[in-house]
């Protein structure tokens, strides 16, 4: 039974200043810790750095390039979103470098940067949230991230791309879209919601499922995968995915094998009626400091398909990521 | 009390009476069981929370006195006020939480000479290795941080630093174990054969400027701070302590040298494994 296997990353939140905090970061973390930060961080640099986005930890974006040269036998790398904790150009050159800029020795780049490009890997990338903020405050839509990326995302129009891979007769096709929301108004308010929620637009959805009635009608027998940001079930108000249930009827509607995603910087695996939905846990996002994730996804390909998922997680202890579980 | 599995429950303002919870309660067992990312996993709505905000301004009879209130806040954000009370919210979450759980929030800036202040530790994940530097090294860090927050026009009361010297001195070590986990596994994987970490008697150029630049030292006091870090250091490993990870181990040679040993690379490739095509 061919056997498609992918390292999974996502929300790695690159930025210019590596370990930059914010009040989104603090709400995920523990109450006493947060409000000690909070306090502590208000008082140093007041509000600004509260607004500013979240950024990265370096040791575990280190530990994440070693984590892929170690794996050569597999068939590429998805990068679910939130590569950049911004989409201004200052923050989205730092992630181009660490999946685009070639190796120079062992994972670092000339400059001594990690980075995912090692040999020919294949790297798949599609824009979160936080790559399509137009500046710290959350203002969405901006277009720096196609710019810097595009090469990476396939077949890329009208909101959805694709990719088709094929190992002996076995065919496995991925289709993405882009569920950013284009405007303030298409959040639940303008002012906090605007950060983290996305929105199932209907031309976006309508784009996607004739790109996977395409591939069908091209490849017979032709298993499909989908691949967004945002989660596509109930996440909260501030992460919510709006008309999530458009996307979860449609998916199973048209037999879709499953749904990879990240967002929550929560690694989980559901099922619904058969539609299982990979989420992703962040990967060295500085609110994920001591649950950062890296997932190894398996295809396996015959009259049925299994998937099977690896979960790894940072140790500070090693430093490196390490084995915790099968799924 | 038993909050937790009701909780679908006391979403319904009727049930809330049945259950006759008062708000403190509810915030109490709100924030103490459940952290924000959980209440989005568990779908909690926004009704719950505007709910809960509504009830802690009520029981408590919190009131807004710190918001920003004036136009030299409002240019340093460059958010509208609108945003600002979004974030100002939480903020007020947080104060009527401390007030509710008795902790006496003092509202004092935390530094090390005030150990009298009201703080809560961050804690400290556990490391391989018992590596802990010495009060001195560890405040010599701290004086350099606050020199450069003198210079950047931050009054040195007002940065946040470890809350004592024992905080201080876990979070230089586990900054310091980190910073050598790191440089391992980059030269576990690379070319590059030298492995000595000091030589005649000091961190080879390259390891001074890097571990300046990780712990803020100014080049004036760099000299300082680096030859008592290699004393330490070489103390620390001729005495038995352990600095390791999956990438290797420090080691001492017999000139009492620092020098890595580290694991050999390791490659997981499956000689089974046939990349597949890709057709489009």
């Amino acid at each position: 039974m061919p056997r498609f296997s992918y390292i999974h990353l996502s929300d790695t939140h690159f930025c210019i200043e590596p370990v930059r905090r914010n009040a989104l970061g603090l709400m995920r973390r523990l109450p006493r810790n947060r409000i000690d930060t909070y306090w502590r961080q208000m008082r140093t640099i007041g509000y600004l750095s509260l607004a500013k986005p979240a950024s990265y930890i370096p040791e575990i974006l280190i530990g994440a390039a070693q984590f892929c040269l170690e794996r050569p036998s597999v068939d590429g790398v998805i990068f679910t979103g939130d590569l950049a904790t911004t989409g201004m150009m200052t923050d989205l050159l730092v992630a181009r470098s660490f999946v685009s800029e070639p190796a120079a020795d062992g994972f670092v780049t000339e400059n001594g940067s990690p980075t995912l490009n090692v040999g020919s890997r294949n790297i798949y990338v599609l824009p979160g949230n936080h790559d399509k903020y137009i500046n710290p405050a959350g203002a969405p839509n901006c277009i720096h991230f196609a710019m810097q990326f595009g090469s990476l995302m396939r077949n890329y129009r009208d909101g959805v791309g694709h990719w088709v891979r094929r190992k002996g007769n076995a065919h496995v096709g991925f289709i993405y879209a882009d569920f950013t929301l284009q405007t303030r108004m298409d959040a639940s308010d303008k002012f906090f919601a605007v950060y983290g929620q996305g929105r199932v637009k209907e031309e976006v959805l309508r784009e996607l499922k004739d790109r996977s009635f395409d591939l069908r009608r091209r490849f017979e027998k032709i298993t499909l995968v989908w691949v967004l940001h945002f989660a596509p079930f109930d996440c909260g108000y501030s992460l919510r995915l709006h008309d999530y249930g458009d996307f979860i009827d449609a998916a199973i509607s048209l037999r879709v094998a499953a749904t990879i995603c990240g967002h929550t910087h929560r690694a989980s695996k559901t099922s619904v009626d058969g539609h299982t939905i990979l989420c992703a846990g962040s990967t060295g996002c500085v609110d994920a400091e001591e649950d950062s994730r890296i997932q190894v996804l398996h295809f396996d390909v015959g009259k049925e398909i299994h998937i099977q998922r690896e979960n790894y997680i940072w140790s500070s202890n090693e430093q490196e990521f390490v084995f915790l579980s099968r799924d | 009390m038993n909050f937790l599995p009701q909780l679908s429950e006391i979403l319904d303002p009727k049930s809330r009476e049945e259950f006759d919870v008062s708000p403190a309660d509810i915030i109490r067992s709100y924030f103490e069981k459940l952290t924000p990312l959980d209440r989005s996993v568990r779908g909690i709505s926004d009704e719950w929370q505007r709910l809960i905000r509504k009830s802690s301004a009520d029981e408590t009879g919190f009131t807004d006195t710190g918001g920003p209130q004036t136009s030299i806040e409002h240019e340093q954000t460059g958010l509208d006020l609108q945003q600002l009370y979004a974030w100002w919210d939480w903020d007020q979450t947080a104060q009527t939480l401390y007030h509710l759980m008795g902790v006496g929030y003092t509202g004092t800036v935390i530094g090390l000479e005030d150990e009298t202040s009201q703080s809560v530790n961050e804690p400290s994940l556990p490391l391989d290795g018992s590596f802990s530097p010495s009060k001195k090294l560890a405040q010599m860090w701290i004086d350099n941080i606050k020199m450069l927050a003198n210079d950047a026009g931050i009054p040195s009361t007002q940065i946040a630093l470890p809350s004592n010297m024992v905080e201080a001195q876990q979070e230089f070590a586990k900054s310091l174990i980190s910073f050598f986990g790191m440089i391992g596994q980059k030269l576990r994987y690379s070319g590059r054969t030298d492995r000595t970490v000091t030589r005649e008697g000091r961190f080879t150029s390259s390891y001074e400027i890097q571990l300046c630049d990780r712990f803020f030292i100014l080049p004036s006091a760099s000299a300082d701070f680096l030859s008592q870090l290699r004393s330490e250091l070489t103390s620390a490993l001729a005495s038995g302590t352990v600095i390791r990870g999956a990438w290797g181990q420090l080691k001492l040679d017999r000139q009492s040298e620092v020098y890595f040993v580290l694991t050999p690379p390791r490659i997981l490739a499956d000689p089974s494994f046939v990349q597949s095509e890709e057709i489009e």
